[in-house]
């Protein structure tokens, strides 16, 4: 929180990027939801989820980005904490896109559970 | 496809391992888990005592006199830039000190923490007035590097403080202009901006009048005196002949940072290498039980080979070279991963534990990078000629009805 001159405070840029990045989070939790639910829109969610994590690395890089002092909070924990979840989360959803793909080829059925 | 025999050989170790990729991946995950504990590991260690030399060799004193009990406050701003402010007496600890057999020079500066500023992300920093006429720290580099002395409204800043060259730079309501940048040392030093002892006054003067709270230095005092000692001389002696002449003051060596910062860094390792070791062990177990497994289903076909007329060594290379392509599969996995995760988790894992870092040489993190690799390599070949071992001294008849 930064302390105004009338001696209010208001939240930093990145406490705006944290909940960015929790809105996507909880995005992604709901795909696996839909995932499990839907087996036949597996593929498409997995797309969605990929995206999901590239908006995940760019919410605190670009779209909201966190401040330029390397020492402060943000930097040391959300920052690098959201970037490795983006990165884990675009490669879980591309692994899913190509694996489904690869059992759509082979024809195997998917069913809830 | 495979026209080249080594190639060959190689495309059908692969093969091989993706018949079952769920039990390859997991041993692939163990080794990459141990190569890039070890390769972060081996990273901080390098990078830490890369940092201390830059670090030390820029600060350019062989010690540090500092008020009694501000040593602790002074090795947090020398590794970490992490701002603090105390003073003492100046003129008469100078003179006795400059009075000291195999002292060569000594030259005080003046310690200020700036006020943080409402504007996000300002942070505190470390302000440093040193006296133009004595120091040989900051004025070297100056004639070096800038080929001039900075102007009285002009600050030299570490590589961490943020604008470019011109920036205005306001402490305590009065404002400066960024004159230079110095190269990254990875220690305190980055975040610390220097401007000449005369600037400090008169910033002090004025603050009563510009700033929000007004900065109290004493007139007369000074925060440390930094002491270069002439060639040959024992800095154990001649700090402790500081201390017994100057009353109440702390005398830090260059050896006693780089012990300080040893210390920190041997409590970093003693949490990292219990972790490395246990996933180690638990990689290994996965490793023999993979290769075990593999050697046991392919008696039959290794049992036919030796019978057809190949050696015990052909016939069993392809499932040492398998192994030493899945050590160096995840080798190279560990070294991308654990150098990704670290560089990401660098800040946060410093300033927990108080250490300075600077990331080795291109060269040198290479090196370090292919030796885990081959390590690995190496590692996962001799664990599958365990099993290798136990197939070749079966006969070809006993192997091709072994159940």
């Amino acid at each position: 929180m930064v302390e105004t001159a009338s001696g209010g405070v208001m939240p930093m840029r990145c406490y705006w990027s944290e909940r960015a990045f929790q809105g996507v989070a909880a995005l992604v939790a709901f795909a696996g939801l839909a995932a499990f639910l839907f087996p036949d829109s597996g593929r498409g969610v997995s797309l969605a989820v990929t995206g999901a994590g590239l908006l995940m690395i760019l919410i605190p890089l670009w779209l909201v980005p966190t401040c330029a002092m390397a020492g402060m909070p943000c930097n040391l924990s959300f920052k690098p904490g959201a970037l490795l979840a983006g990165g884990i989360t675009v490669m879980a959803g591309l692994v899913g896109v190509l694996q489904l793909r690869r059992l759509d080829a082979a024809g195997v059925e998917r069913r809830v559970g | 496809m495979w026209g080249n025999p080594v190639l060959g050989l190689l495309g059908l170790a692969l093969r091989n391992l993706l018949r079952n990729p769920g039990r390859t991946l997991a041993v692939l995950v163990g080794v990459m888990v141990v190569a890039g504990t070890a390769f972060a590991g081996g990273l901080i260690g390098r990078g830490v005592d890369h940092a201390v030399a830059r670090g030390l060799d820029r600060l350019g004193a062989d010690l540090m006199v500092v008020p009694a009990g501000a040593a602790g406050e002074l090795h947090t701003a020398l590794v970490m830039g992490l701002p603090t402010a105390f003073y003492m007496e100046g003129e008469r600890a100078l003179a006795e000190i400059r009075s000291i057999e195999g002292v060569k020079a000594a030259s005080p500066q003046i310690f200020v923490a700036t006020l943080a500023s409402s504007a996000c992300c300002t942070g505190h920093l470390m302000l440093v007035g040193y006296d133009p006429s004595t120091d040989f720290t900051v004025t070297p580099w100056l004639r070096r590097e800038l080929g001039r002395e900075l102007a009285p409204d002009e600050v030299l800043v570490g590589n961490h403080i943020l604008g470019v060259t011109g920036d205005p730079l306001t402490f305590y309501g009065t404002t400066f202009r960024l004159g230079a940048r110095l190269d990254p040392t990875g220690m305190g030093m980055d975040e610390t901006v220097f401007l000449p002892q005369e600037a400090v006054w008169k910033m002090a003067e004025r603050s009563h009048e510009l700033a929000e709270q007004p900065l109290e230095v004493p007139q007369g005092h000074v925060s440390a005196i930094l002491v270069a000692l002439d060639e040959g001389a024992d800095a154990a002696a001649v700090a402790a002949e500081i201390g017994r002449r100057v009353g109440g003051v702390a005398v830090i060596t260059a050896g006693d940072v780089a012990l300080s910062v040893a210390e920190d860094l041997a409590l970093l390792m003693s949490g990292l290498v219990p972790v490395t070791l246990s996933v180690l062990l638990i990689a290994l177990l996965l490793f023999v039980v993979l290769f075990f497994a593999i050697a046991r289903e392919r008696r039959r076909e290794i049992g036919l080979l030796r019978a057809m007329g190949a050696t015990a060594g052909q016939s069993v290379r392809a499932l040492v070279l398998e192994a030493t392509l899945l050590g160096g599969l995840g080798g190279l996995a560990g070294v991308t991963g654990g150098g990704a995760v670290y560089g990401l988790f660098k800040e946060a894992i410093m300033v927990s534990y108080t250490l300075p870092f600077l990331y080795p040489p291109a060269g040198e993190q290479a090196l370090l990078a292919a030796a885990v690799v081959v390590l690995a390599a190496a590692g996962g070949a001799l664990v599958a000629a365990w099993p290798a071992l136990r197939l070749t001294r079966l006969e070809p008849h006993e192997a091709i009805h072994a159940r």
